[in-house]
């Protein structure tokens, strides 16, 4: 065998390994996706069923509909009739996207400019403070039973000011300890260069070292905001009635009948949505953003 | 005047970073702050600058004081060690950075920076990003962004150490060259003796927070003040002998246990001037002349330890006693190790130092 054949060889060994993996990693998303589009009979049928004989919208029509009765065995020609769409069904989205972007805009206001303050005017040389970290030394179920109990004497329970309040909370020490990571990884010099040219304190960091980090901003920000998107026990102990987000809603698809699949996937990939449009949004920040620190820049 | 300081001082708790420092620098002048990592010339630098408070001390500007202004309204322009250039923004940018702070019209800020990109030899790549440039570009865009703003003071903190050789040769000449056009103020700190004696017209040699000498750099170099000054600079360093001021017959001698120097001509100025009998002699290496014969009372016979051939000198290592001297002698000296070898000083070069005080007599 020649040494090009050899190379044919090993590309070809690396392009099927590299496909196995992806299968791997696509492959639940792919069932989610292929159920949300089965008819009922297909959703746990043995053997599985991998591709869906006849693919509908029945699911999707039926979570955007404020039906609460899942018609087994209704030919899908109907359901439009049954399942009216309607504006209300969208509530659990709209508060997803409501409380999970103000809180990763918060956290990451607090966070980035406590950091900042951390790194920049902390003694030098001094162990990175370890108390924001405390917060997420336990798990945070610990936290929320008094926080329910707290909540219910302030009256933010099931308010969004409350689960706002408590997102942004939990996750401020986070985007702290994240952004003072990058913020180390700058030398003071460009701070200081920026305030000889003229710049406040404040210009110093957001004219000079704020777009260096452009990168790390993002990714925390993706980080924070798939933490907030995929929260349910605060919700569920905090929330429920006048604050409804998709995994809330997700789990009011298990019903006395069973387990609605068909509808939980549908859901299941409205929301992967947001987070994929965020991912595509700051692709050229991401790798680099993954990164950061290990490579200097 | 273009600097003045005045009992400048600054702790960091329980160290004396910069002790009672006094320094005048003249309109235009090139001027050097040296010293070792850690004698507090950085920490002069960021209090000149206004970046860090000083303890106690008054810093003057142009004859205005200086110490509750705003690094922005002190007029100074700083070149960083690492440059500090902000890379994700075009030189253009950068150049025009502190310009825009300023709120100067645009037309005004596209003038000047074309100038100065001009003087700096950036002109062609101004329109690209910083990020990618070579070093001595990016150190060539640190020193315009200064420079655009017109400061009164400049001051360099070791700005060639990141260079190779070859570059930090070539950009030592350069910064000269415009410093000289210019007609700048420009207060330099550097480690490298080399770059301090090239460059500036005086050097502030400093150690452990004090200035120990500031002068041209002739004077330091042949008339160093204390032993710490007659120690840092040259390369390779001065030969230092322990030995003893011996009064016989009417004359001064010098005993360095191997050898005694007779020292009669100075002996009235290092009488005035030491503290007591117990000396240093110190000697430059090439103020030592190696002989094959013993010529005058003066020769020494050593034994050679180590020849290093530098090119156009010689090195040559020497055991006499229990220490080695250095002589520097033409290039292409050829000596077995262990021969025997006389040298002898030249007289008017050697230096008495108090051992107590370390001051230099002569």
């Amino acid at each position: 065998m020649n040494r090009r054949a050899i190379g044919i060889l090993r590309n070809l060994f690396r392009y099927v390994a590299l496909v196995f993996v992806s299968l791997l990693a696509l492959f639940p998303i792919y069932w989610m996706f292929s159920t949300s589009i089965k008819l009922a009979n297909e959703w746990v049928a043995t053997p599985s069923v991998w591709f869906p004989s006849k693919p509908v919208l029945l699911n999707y029509q039926f979570i955007f509909s404020m039906s609460y009765e899942y018609l087994i065995g209704r030919v899908p020609e109907e359901a439009a009739a049954f399942y009216p769409f309607s504006w209300a069904s969208m509530k659990p989205i709209f508060d997803s996207l409501i409380l999970s972007t103000s809180s990763t805009l918060i956290a990451l206001f607090a966070g980035t400019l406590s950091a900042y303050v951390l790194s920049r005017y902390g003694r030098k040389g001094a162990p990175p403070p370890t108390f924001p970290l405390m917060y997420r030394m336990f798990p945070p179920v610990m936290v929320i039973i008094p926080v329910v109990i707290m909540y219910a004497t302030l009256r933010l329970t099931d308010t969004y000011l409350g689960i706002i309040i408590l997102y942004s909370t939990l996750t401020v020490p986070l985007v702290l300890w994240l952004m003072k990571s990058f913020f180390d990884e700058i030398p003071r010099e460009i701070d200081e260069a920026a305030i000889l040219d003229g710049c406040s304190l404040f210009g110093a960091f957001y004219r000079g070292v704020l777009p260096l980090i452009k990168a790390g901003l993002a990714v925390t920000g993706l980080f924070i905001f798939m933490l907030d998107w995929s929260d349910f026990m605060g919700v569920l102990l905090l929330g429920g009635r006048n604050v409804v987000t998709i995994p809330l809603k997700l789990a009011e698809y298990t019903s006395g009948h069973g387990e609605l699949y068909g509808p939980m996937a549908a859901m299941g990939v409205i929301a992967v949505i947001p987070p994929l449009i965020f991912g595509i949004l700051i692709q050229k920040y991401l790798v680099r953003g993954f990164t950061f620190g290990a490579v200097k820049a | 005047m273009g600097l003045r300081i005045e009992n400048l001082r600054r702790e960091f708790g329980e160290l004396v970073a910069v002790k009672d420092l006094n320094l005048t620098v003249e309109t235009g002048e090139f001027v050097s702050l040296l010293g070792p990592s850690g004698c507090g010339k950085s920490t002069t630098l960021n209090m000149i600058a206004g970046l860090l408070h000083p303890t106690s001390g008054r810093i003057f500007i142009d004859d205005v004081l200086v110490n509750e202004l705003s690094p922005r309204d002190r007029r100074v322009g700083l070149v960083f060690q690492n440059y500090a250039v902000f890379n994700y923004m075009t030189v253009y940018d950068n150049l025009a950075f502190g310009l825009k702070l300023r709120k100067t019209p645009k037309n005004e800020i596209d003038k000047q920076v074309k100038e100065v990109a001009d003087f700096l030899r950036i002109a062609d790549v101004l329109k690209k990003r910083a990020g990618g440039l070579r070093l001595d570009q990016l150190q060539r865009i640190a020193i315009g962004r200064s420079m655009v703003v017109k400061p009164s003071l400049f001051l360099l903190d070791e700005p060639l150490s990141n260079l190779d050789p070859a570059l930090r040769a070539v950009m030592r000449v350069e910064l000269k060259k415009m410093q000289k056009e210019l007609k700048q103020t420009v207060m330099y700190v550097t480690h490298d003796q080399l770059e301090a004696m090239t460059m500036c017209e005086r050097v502030a040699v400093m150690n452990k927070g004090e200035l120990q000498q500031y002068d041209t750099p002739t004077v330091i170099y042949h008339h160093p003040k204390n032993r710490f000054v007659a120690n840092f600079i040259g390369s390779p360093s001065m030969n230092f002998l322990d030995c003893s001021l011996v009064e016989k017959d009417g004359k001064a001698l010098l005993d360095a246990g191997a050898f005694t120097l007779d020292i009669t001509h100075l002996h009235e100025i290092v009488r005035a001037q030491a503290t007591g009998t117990e000396l240093v002699m110190g000697v430059r290496p090439e103020d030592i002349e190696i002989m094959n014969q013993p010529s005058g009372a003066d020769s020494v016979p050593t034994s050679v330890y180590l020849v290093e051939q530098l090119g156009a000198k010689s090195l040559v290592s020497m055991s006499l006693g229990n220490t080695i001297i250095k002589a520097l002698t033409p290039g292409g000296f050829r000596a077995d190790v262990g021969e025997t070898k006389w040298i002898r000083y030249q007289r008017d070069k050697i230096h008495i130092i108090d051992k107590k005080t370390g001051k230099v007599a002569v």
